[in-house]
Protein backbone atom coordinates (compact mmCIF):
# COMPACT_ATOMS: atom_id res chain seq x y z
CA UNK A 1 0.00 0.00 0.00
CA UNK A 2 0.89 3.83 -0.64
CA UNK A 3 2.41 5.41 -3.50
CA UNK A 4 4.58 8.28 -3.92
CA UNK A 5 3.67 11.47 -5.10
CA UNK A 6 6.08 10.55 -8.57
CA UNK A 7 4.59 7.16 -9.04
CA UNK A 8 0.89 8.97 -8.75
CA UNK A 9 2.77 11.96 -11.37
CA UNK A 10 3.96 9.07 -13.49
CA UNK A 11 0.54 7.52 -13.30
CA UNK A 12 -1.19 10.78 -14.99
CA UNK A 13 1.59 11.68 -17.09
CA UNK A 14 1.09 8.42 -18.92
CA UNK A 15 -2.77 9.33 -19.14
CA UNK A 16 -1.74 12.42 -20.76
CA UNK A 17 0.26 10.84 -22.83
CA UNK A 18 3.79 12.34 -22.11
CA UNK A 19 6.96 11.67 -20.13
CA UNK A 20 7.48 12.00 -17.05
CA UNK A 21 9.45 15.11 -17.40
CA UNK A 22 7.59 16.44 -20.45
CA UNK A 23 5.52 18.58 -18.63
CA UNK A 24 7.56 20.68 -15.83
CA UNK A 25 5.04 22.88 -14.64
CA UNK A 26 2.63 20.62 -14.11
CA UNK A 27 5.04 18.46 -11.81
CA UNK A 28 5.28 21.51 -10.05
CA UNK A 29 1.36 22.48 -9.35
CA UNK A 30 0.79 18.44 -9.04
CA UNK A 31 1.87 19.03 -5.49
CA UNK A 32 -1.27 21.26 -4.72
CA UNK A 33 -3.12 19.75 -6.47
CA UNK A 34 -2.71 16.28 -4.14
CA UNK A 35 -2.73 18.02 -1.15
CA UNK A 36 -6.78 19.24 -2.36
CA UNK A 37 -7.27 15.39 -3.54
CA UNK A 38 -5.59 14.08 -0.46
CA UNK A 39 -8.08 15.87 1.43
CA UNK A 40 -11.14 15.20 -0.73
CA UNK A 41 -10.40 11.35 -0.91
CA UNK A 42 -9.73 11.41 3.16
CA UNK A 43 -13.26 9.64 3.52
CA UNK A 44 -13.32 7.58 1.29
CA UNK A 45 -9.54 5.93 2.38
CA UNK A 46 -11.07 5.95 6.59
CA UNK A 47 -14.12 3.74 4.80
CA UNK A 48 -11.38 1.10 3.03
CA UNK A 49 -9.57 1.19 6.43
CA UNK A 50 -13.23 0.96 8.52
CA UNK A 51 -13.80 -1.91 6.53
CA UNK A 52 -10.55 -3.62 6.66
CA UNK A 53 -10.69 -3.23 10.58
CA UNK A 54 -7.58 -0.71 9.96
CA UNK A 55 -6.55 2.45 12.14
CA UNK A 56 -8.40 5.83 10.55
CA UNK A 57 -6.81 8.55 9.94
CA UNK A 58 -7.39 11.38 11.95
CA UNK A 59 -6.51 14.20 8.73
CA UNK A 60 -5.23 13.64 5.32
CA UNK A 61 -1.86 13.67 4.80
CA UNK A 62 -0.20 16.58 3.68
CA UNK A 63 2.82 16.10 1.23
CA UNK A 64 5.77 19.01 0.38
CA UNK A 65 7.55 16.80 -2.00
CA UNK A 66 6.50 14.35 -4.63
CA UNK A 67 8.98 12.02 -2.91
CA UNK A 68 6.56 11.87 -0.01
CA UNK A 69 4.84 7.88 0.27
CA UNK A 70 1.32 8.91 0.54
CA UNK A 71 -0.43 6.09 2.94
CA UNK A 72 -3.49 5.86 0.71
CA UNK A 73 -4.62 2.31 -0.50
CA UNK A 74 -4.01 1.66 -4.11
CA UNK A 75 -7.73 2.02 -4.90
CA UNK A 76 -6.99 5.75 -4.47
CA UNK A 77 -3.83 6.18 -5.39
CA UNK A 78 -3.60 4.04 -8.56
CA UNK A 79 -7.05 5.29 -9.91
CA UNK A 80 -8.74 8.26 -8.20
CA UNK A 81 -5.78 10.38 -7.75
CA UNK A 82 -4.06 10.06 -10.88
CA UNK A 83 -7.42 11.11 -12.47
CA UNK A 84 -8.08 14.24 -10.73
CA UNK A 85 -4.22 15.19 -11.29
CA UNK A 86 -4.91 14.65 -15.06
CA UNK A 87 -8.21 16.67 -14.84
CA UNK A 88 -6.63 19.44 -13.53
CA UNK A 89 -4.03 19.00 -16.26
CA UNK A 90 -6.13 19.53 -19.12
CA UNK A 91 -8.20 21.86 -16.97
CA UNK A 92 -4.67 23.92 -17.40
CA UNK A 93 -5.02 23.35 -21.00
CA UNK A 94 -8.21 24.69 -21.29
CA UNK A 95 -9.30 21.33 -22.69
CA UNK A 96 -12.81 21.69 -20.74
CA UNK A 97 -13.77 18.58 -22.37
CA UNK A 98 -11.09 16.37 -21.05
CA UNK A 99 -10.70 17.84 -17.66
CA UNK A 100 -14.07 16.95 -17.07
CA UNK A 101 -14.04 13.16 -18.58
CA UNK A 102 -10.86 13.01 -15.67
CA UNK A 103 -12.91 14.59 -13.34
CA UNK A 104 -15.59 12.21 -13.63
CA UNK A 105 -13.36 9.40 -13.74
CA UNK A 106 -11.95 10.69 -10.76
CA UNK A 107 -15.51 10.92 -8.89
CA UNK A 108 -16.16 7.51 -9.82
CA UNK A 109 -13.34 6.20 -8.50
CA UNK A 110 -13.74 7.79 -5.40
CA UNK A 111 -17.32 5.96 -5.48
CA UNK A 112 -16.25 2.64 -6.14
CA UNK A 113 -13.51 2.81 -3.60
CA UNK A 114 -16.94 3.82 -1.02
CA UNK A 115 -18.88 0.90 -2.64
CA UNK A 116 -16.06 -1.27 -1.77
CA UNK A 117 -16.52 -0.48 1.85
CA UNK A 118 -20.55 -1.03 1.78
CA UNK A 119 -19.60 -4.51 0.44
CA UNK A 120 -17.10 -5.49 3.21
CA UNK A 121 -18.55 -3.53 5.96
CA UNK A 122 -20.07 -6.30 8.69
CA UNK A 123 -23.17 -5.14 10.14
CA UNK A 124 -22.46 -5.38 13.41
CA UNK A 125 -24.19 -3.70 16.03
CA UNK A 126 -22.29 -0.80 16.52
CA UNK A 127 -23.23 0.11 12.63
CA UNK A 128 -26.79 -1.08 12.88
CA UNK A 129 -27.75 0.56 15.79
CA UNK A 130 -27.01 3.98 14.44
CA UNK A 131 -23.41 4.54 13.69
CA UNK A 132 -23.54 6.43 10.22
CA UNK A 133 -23.63 4.59 7.33
CA UNK A 134 -21.64 5.76 3.96
CA UNK A 135 -23.49 5.47 1.09
CA UNK A 136 -22.19 6.61 -1.94
CA UNK A 137 -24.25 9.71 -2.06
CA UNK A 138 -23.32 10.62 0.97
CA UNK A 139 -19.53 10.16 0.14
CA UNK A 140 -20.29 12.29 -3.14
CA UNK A 141 -22.16 14.77 -0.82
CA UNK A 142 -19.37 14.99 1.39
CA UNK A 143 -17.09 14.88 -1.46
CA UNK A 144 -18.24 17.77 -3.22
CA UNK A 145 -18.42 20.07 -0.07
CA UNK A 146 -14.83 19.00 0.48
CA UNK A 147 -13.42 19.84 -3.05
CA UNK A 148 -15.61 22.81 -2.74
CA UNK A 149 -13.46 23.71 0.25
CA UNK A 150 -10.07 22.79 -1.21
CA UNK A 151 -10.61 23.87 -4.21
CA UNK A 152 -10.92 27.39 -2.50
CA UNK A 153 -7.82 26.86 -0.19
CA UNK A 154 -5.64 25.75 -3.55
CA UNK A 155 -6.71 29.09 -5.13
CA UNK A 156 -5.30 30.84 -0.98
CA UNK A 157 -2.84 28.99 -1.93
CA UNK A 158 -1.78 29.71 -5.85
CA UNK A 159 -2.97 33.47 -4.94
CA UNK A 160 -0.24 33.16 -1.95
CA UNK A 161 2.42 32.10 -4.12
CA UNK A 162 1.57 34.38 -6.81
CA UNK A 163 1.48 37.35 -4.85
CA UNK A 164 5.19 36.28 -3.11
CA UNK A 165 6.59 36.15 -6.50
CA UNK A 166 4.84 39.15 -7.22
CA UNK A 167 6.64 40.45 -4.62
CA UNK A 168 9.94 39.21 -5.21
CA UNK A 169 9.78 40.78 -8.38
CA UNK A 170 8.85 44.01 -7.22
CA UNK A 171 11.90 43.27 -4.59
CA UNK A 172 14.31 42.72 -7.52
CA UNK A 173 12.74 45.19 -9.58
CA UNK A 174 13.48 47.68 -7.10
CA UNK A 175 17.06 46.40 -5.86
CA UNK A 176 17.45 47.33 -9.77
CA UNK A 177 16.27 50.54 -10.00
CA UNK A 178 18.00 51.78 -6.89
CA UNK A 179 21.18 50.12 -8.51
CA UNK A 180 20.69 52.22 -11.63
CA UNK A 181 19.82 55.28 -9.70
CA UNK A 182 22.98 54.93 -7.81
CA UNK A 183 24.70 54.51 -11.41
CA UNK A 184 23.32 57.45 -12.53
CA UNK A 185 23.73 59.90 -9.73
CA UNK A 186 27.51 58.46 -10.18
CA UNK A 187 27.86 59.18 -13.97
CA UNK A 188 26.39 63.07 -12.89
CA UNK A 189 28.86 63.21 -10.16
CA UNK A 190 31.77 61.86 -12.48
CA UNK A 191 30.39 64.69 -15.11
CA UNK A 192 30.02 67.46 -12.59
CA UNK A 193 33.82 67.03 -11.41
CA UNK A 194 35.12 66.66 -14.71
CA UNK A 195 33.11 69.81 -15.81
CA UNK A 196 34.61 71.72 -12.75
CA UNK A 197 38.63 70.51 -13.73
CA UNK A 198 37.66 71.58 -17.19
CA UNK A 199 36.89 74.87 -15.82
CA UNK A 200 39.52 75.19 -13.60
CA UNK A 201 41.92 74.17 -16.52
CA UNK A 202 40.86 76.36 -18.61
CA UNK A 203 40.44 79.33 -16.36
CA UNK A 204 44.07 78.60 -15.33
CA UNK A 205 45.37 78.40 -18.97
CA UNK A 206 43.13 81.75 -19.42
CA UNK A 207 45.25 83.27 -16.72
CA UNK A 208 48.56 81.48 -18.25
CA UNK A 209 47.74 83.19 -21.39
CA UNK A 210 47.38 86.56 -20.14
CA UNK A 211 50.20 86.32 -17.94
CA UNK A 212 52.02 85.47 -20.85
CA UNK A 213 50.86 88.26 -22.94
CA UNK A 214 51.73 90.47 -20.14
CA UNK A 215 55.39 89.64 -19.99
CA UNK A 216 55.23 89.70 -23.79
CA UNK A 217 53.96 92.83 -23.50
CA UNK A 218 56.73 93.87 -20.90
CA UNK A 219 59.71 92.34 -22.20
CA UNK A 220 58.86 93.91 -25.94
CA UNK A 221 59.09 97.14 -23.98
CA UNK A 222 62.11 96.55 -22.33
CA UNK A 223 63.46 95.33 -25.58
CA UNK A 224 62.77 98.74 -27.05
CA UNK A 225 64.33 100.36 -24.09
CA UNK A 226 67.45 98.38 -24.40
CA UNK A 227 67.93 99.35 -27.98
CA UNK A 228 67.21 102.92 -27.42
CA UNK A 229 69.53 103.18 -24.39
CA UNK A 230 72.24 100.87 -27.12
CA UNK A 231 71.40 103.62 -29.79
CA UNK A 232 72.17 106.13 -26.99
CA UNK A 233 75.22 104.70 -26.17
CA UNK A 234 76.72 104.15 -29.15
CA UNK A 235 75.94 107.24 -30.40
CA UNK A 236 77.77 108.98 -27.57
CA UNK A 237 80.50 106.35 -27.97
CA UNK A 238 80.72 107.94 -31.57
CA UNK A 239 80.70 111.02 -30.72
CA UNK A 240 83.32 110.87 -28.25
CA UNK A 241 85.51 109.34 -30.66
CA UNK A 242 84.98 112.24 -33.20
CA UNK A 243 85.60 114.55 -30.35
CA UNK A 244 89.13 112.31 -29.46
CA UNK A 245 90.31 112.03 -32.90
CA UNK A 246 89.52 115.86 -34.00
CA UNK A 247 91.51 116.58 -30.51
CA UNK A 248 94.47 114.73 -31.70
CA UNK A 249 94.33 116.03 -35.36
CA UNK A 250 94.34 119.69 -33.86
CA UNK A 251 96.22 119.67 -30.62
CA UNK A 252 99.09 121.46 -31.61
CA UNK A 253 97.40 124.11 -32.71
CA UNK A 254 93.78 124.35 -31.11
CA UNK A 255 94.40 125.03 -27.50
CA UNK A 256 90.46 123.44 -26.51
CA UNK A 257 91.31 120.83 -28.16
CA UNK A 258 93.93 119.99 -25.68
CA UNK A 259 91.51 121.01 -22.82
CA UNK A 260 89.39 118.50 -24.59
CA UNK A 261 91.83 115.80 -24.30
CA UNK A 262 93.13 116.30 -21.36
CA UNK A 263 89.60 115.85 -19.87
CA UNK A 264 89.05 112.84 -21.66
CA UNK A 265 91.55 111.14 -20.09
CA UNK A 266 91.96 112.34 -16.98
CA UNK A 267 92.06 109.75 -14.62
CA UNK A 268 89.65 109.67 -11.18
CA UNK A 269 90.70 111.28 -8.32
CA UNK A 270 89.83 109.89 -4.58
CA UNK A 271 88.50 113.38 -3.37
CA UNK A 272 86.32 112.02 -0.20
CA UNK A 273 86.83 109.11 1.95
CA UNK A 274 84.45 108.47 4.86
CA UNK A 275 84.64 105.85 7.61
CA UNK A 276 82.00 105.32 10.16
CA UNK A 277 83.28 104.81 13.38
CA UNK A 278 82.26 103.14 16.42
CA UNK A 279 79.67 105.64 18.28
CA UNK A 280 79.20 107.98 15.98
CA UNK A 281 75.47 107.04 15.07
CA UNK A 282 75.68 108.84 11.67
CA UNK A 283 72.32 108.62 9.85
CA UNK A 284 73.23 110.66 7.07
CA UNK A 285 76.49 111.82 5.20
CA UNK A 286 76.39 114.84 3.18
CA UNK A 287 79.27 116.22 0.92
CA UNK A 288 79.52 119.70 -0.78
CA UNK A 289 83.33 119.89 -0.86
CA UNK A 290 86.40 117.41 -0.94
CA UNK A 291 88.59 116.52 1.36
CA UNK A 292 90.80 119.25 0.49
CA UNK A 293 88.35 122.11 0.91
CA UNK A 294 87.45 122.84 -2.53
CA UNK A 295 83.55 123.10 -3.79
CA UNK A 296 82.07 120.08 -5.72
CA UNK A 297 81.82 120.72 -8.98
CA UNK A 298 81.98 117.03 -10.87
CA UNK A 299 81.26 115.71 -14.47
CA UNK A 300 81.66 112.17 -13.25
CA UNK A 301 81.56 110.79 -9.99
CA UNK A 302 82.17 107.36 -8.67
CA UNK A 303 81.48 105.75 -5.71
CA UNK A 304 82.64 102.90 -3.74
CA UNK A 305 81.07 101.83 -0.36
CA UNK A 306 81.99 99.28 1.55
CA UNK A 307 80.10 97.82 4.29
CA UNK A 308 81.57 95.94 6.79
CA UNK A 309 81.60 92.25 6.78
CA UNK A 310 80.66 91.77 10.76
CA UNK A 311 77.94 94.80 10.42
CA UNK A 312 75.14 92.86 10.23
CA UNK A 313 73.59 90.08 10.61
CA UNK A 314 73.52 87.43 7.73
CA UNK A 315 71.05 88.11 4.48
CA UNK A 316 70.25 91.14 6.39
CA UNK A 317 68.97 93.93 3.61
CA UNK A 318 70.28 97.44 3.98
CA UNK A 319 69.64 100.32 1.64
CA UNK A 320 72.11 103.35 0.75
CA UNK A 321 70.50 105.71 -0.70
CA UNK A 322 71.61 108.66 -2.64
CA UNK A 323 70.36 112.29 -3.68
CA UNK A 324 72.41 114.40 -5.78
CA UNK A 325 71.89 118.14 -5.86
CA UNK A 326 68.92 117.84 -3.60
CA UNK A 327 67.15 118.09 -6.48
CA UNK A 328 63.56 115.80 -5.83
CA UNK A 329 62.75 114.06 -2.83
CA UNK A 330 60.22 112.00 -4.96
CA UNK A 331 61.14 108.37 -5.12
CA UNK A 332 58.02 107.61 -6.99
CA UNK A 333 59.21 109.78 -10.29
CA UNK A 334 62.69 109.32 -10.02
CA UNK A 335 61.65 105.76 -10.78
CA UNK A 336 59.38 106.71 -13.29
CA UNK A 337 61.42 106.65 -16.06
CA UNK A 338 63.56 108.43 -18.79
CA UNK A 339 61.98 112.02 -17.46
CA UNK A 340 62.21 111.51 -14.02
CA UNK A 341 63.90 114.34 -12.37
CA UNK A 342 65.95 113.25 -9.55
CA UNK A 343 68.36 110.35 -9.12
CA UNK A 344 67.85 107.92 -6.41
CA UNK A 345 70.32 105.00 -6.29
CA UNK A 346 70.33 101.84 -3.81
CA UNK A 347 72.71 99.94 -2.66
CA UNK A 348 71.53 96.95 -1.25
CA UNK A 349 73.36 94.83 0.73
CA UNK A 350 72.94 90.56 1.24
CA UNK A 351 75.66 89.85 2.85
CA UNK A 352 79.21 90.74 2.77
CA UNK A 353 80.36 92.92 -0.45
CA UNK A 354 81.13 95.72 -1.68
CA UNK A 355 79.26 98.30 -4.10
CA UNK A 356 80.37 101.02 -6.39
CA UNK A 357 79.01 103.31 -9.35
CA UNK A 358 79.42 105.94 -11.49
CA UNK A 359 77.91 108.70 -12.75
CA UNK A 360 78.76 111.08 -15.69
CA UNK A 361 77.15 114.65 -16.97
CA UNK A 362 76.89 114.08 -20.25
CA UNK A 363 75.23 116.69 -22.13
CA UNK A 364 73.63 118.29 -19.04
CA UNK A 365 72.28 114.99 -18.07
CA UNK A 366 73.41 112.91 -15.01
CA UNK A 367 73.23 109.18 -16.04
CA UNK A 368 74.37 106.05 -13.93
CA UNK A 369 74.12 103.16 -16.34
CA UNK A 370 76.70 101.00 -14.65
CA UNK A 371 76.67 99.62 -11.54
CA UNK A 372 79.21 97.69 -10.08
CA UNK A 373 79.31 94.58 -7.64
CA UNK A 374 82.72 93.64 -5.72
CA UNK A 375 82.63 90.54 -4.52
CA UNK A 376 84.14 89.55 -1.37
CA UNK A 377 85.59 85.73 -0.43
CA UNK A 378 81.95 84.51 1.11
CA UNK A 379 79.26 85.88 -1.22
CA UNK A 380 78.30 88.77 -3.56
CA UNK A 381 75.95 91.28 -3.93
CA UNK A 382 72.73 89.76 -4.89
CA UNK A 383 69.92 92.63 -5.22
CA UNK A 384 72.17 95.77 -6.13
CA UNK A 385 70.55 97.70 -8.37
CA UNK A 386 70.40 101.28 -9.33
CA UNK A 387 67.39 102.36 -11.02
CA UNK A 388 65.97 104.13 -13.59
CA UNK A 389 64.76 108.20 -13.53
CA UNK A 390 68.64 108.85 -13.69
CA UNK A 391 68.68 111.71 -15.81
CA UNK A 392 68.15 115.16 -14.56
CA UNK A 393 69.55 118.42 -15.91
CA UNK A 394 72.63 119.60 -14.21
CA UNK A 395 75.79 121.16 -14.82
CA UNK A 396 77.35 119.44 -12.39
CA UNK A 397 77.30 117.38 -9.42
CA UNK A 398 77.85 119.84 -6.61
CA UNK A 399 76.04 118.07 -3.57
CA UNK A 400 76.11 114.32 -2.83
CA UNK A 401 73.21 113.32 -0.34
CA UNK A 402 73.84 109.80 1.29
CA UNK A 403 71.26 108.52 3.86
CA UNK A 404 70.48 105.15 5.33
CA UNK A 405 67.13 103.58 4.37
CA UNK A 406 65.62 100.84 7.08
CA UNK A 407 68.66 101.24 9.05
CA UNK A 408 68.77 103.81 12.35
CA UNK A 409 72.63 104.42 11.33
CA UNK A 410 75.18 103.77 8.71
CA UNK A 411 76.90 100.12 10.06
CA UNK A 412 79.61 100.52 12.08
CA UNK A 413 83.02 100.56 9.51
CA UNK A 414 81.29 101.57 6.74
CA UNK A 415 83.33 103.15 4.33
CA UNK A 416 82.97 105.71 1.27
CA UNK A 417 84.70 106.97 -1.00
CA UNK A 418 83.98 109.02 -3.63
CA UNK A 419 86.29 109.71 -6.98
CA UNK A 420 85.51 112.44 -9.41
CA UNK A 421 86.28 114.78 -12.19
CA UNK A 422 85.82 118.39 -12.29
CA UNK A 423 84.68 120.05 -15.73
CA UNK B 1 67.77 113.83 16.76
CA UNK B 2 69.57 112.01 14.38
CA UNK B 3 72.98 112.99 12.99
CA UNK B 4 74.55 113.60 10.06
CA UNK B 5 78.24 113.68 8.93
CA UNK B 6 78.24 116.98 7.22
CA UNK B 7 81.87 117.51 4.87
CA UNK B 8 83.38 115.47 7.69
CA UNK B 9 81.66 117.21 10.67
CA UNK B 10 79.16 115.26 13.02
CA UNK B 11 76.21 117.18 14.00
CA UNK B 12 72.24 117.22 14.86
CA UNK B 13 70.22 117.54 11.69
CA UNK B 14 68.80 120.44 11.44
CA UNK B 15 64.52 120.42 11.91
CA UNK B 16 64.50 120.45 8.22
CA UNK B 17 67.39 117.69 7.57
CA UNK B 18 65.03 115.91 9.72
CA UNK B 19 62.35 116.38 8.56
CA UNK B 20 63.57 115.47 4.98
CA UNK B 21 65.15 112.37 6.26
CA UNK B 22 62.05 110.95 8.26
CA UNK B 23 59.75 111.88 5.23
CA UNK B 24 62.92 109.39 3.23
CA UNK B 25 62.07 106.45 5.61
CA UNK B 26 58.73 106.54 5.27
CA UNK B 27 58.83 106.64 1.18
CA UNK B 28 57.72 103.67 -0.48
CA UNK B 29 60.66 100.61 -1.44
CA UNK B 30 61.32 101.40 -5.36
CA UNK B 31 60.48 98.48 -7.41
CA UNK B 32 63.68 96.63 -8.77
CA UNK B 33 63.58 97.08 -12.44
CA UNK B 34 62.63 94.21 -14.26
CA UNK B 35 65.16 93.09 -17.56
CA UNK B 36 64.04 91.91 -20.65
CA UNK B 37 65.78 88.76 -19.78
CA UNK B 38 64.08 88.22 -16.69
CA UNK B 39 60.49 89.08 -18.61
CA UNK B 40 61.83 86.15 -21.06
CA UNK B 41 62.82 83.78 -18.23
CA UNK B 42 59.56 84.48 -16.77
CA UNK B 43 57.73 84.40 -19.36
CA UNK B 44 59.76 80.63 -20.59
CA UNK B 45 58.59 79.25 -17.42
CA UNK B 46 55.07 80.41 -17.85
CA UNK B 47 54.65 78.65 -21.11
CA UNK B 48 56.59 75.45 -19.18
Amino acid sequence: MGKTGSQIFKIASALIYEGVNDDKESKAFTIAFLNIHLQECLAAENSIRRSKGEVELTEAPWIESLDTEIDYHDKLTRTALPYACVSHYYAEAMNEERARYFDDKYKDAISLASVAVEEGVNYDDSVSSGTTYITPTSVNSANEAAIRANNAAALAMAAKMAAEEATNDADTAAANANSAYLGVSEAVQSAQEAAQAATQAASEAQRLIEAAQTSADNAESAAQQSAASAQNAAASAQEANENVSEAVSTHNSDANAHAILARKTETMRLLISRTIGAGENVSAITCTQDDAGNALALIDVEMRIRVGANSLANNDTSLIRLRINDVSSDYQSSYSGVSATSLVACLVRNTYSDGQFSMVTNHGYVTSNGFSRCYDALSSAVNSTVYEGSKFTVSSITKLYLFVFGLTYFPVGTVIEIYGRAA
Amino acid sequence: MSKIMDNGEIRDMTPEEQAQFDKDQSAPMPEPEVTAEELLARLEALLK
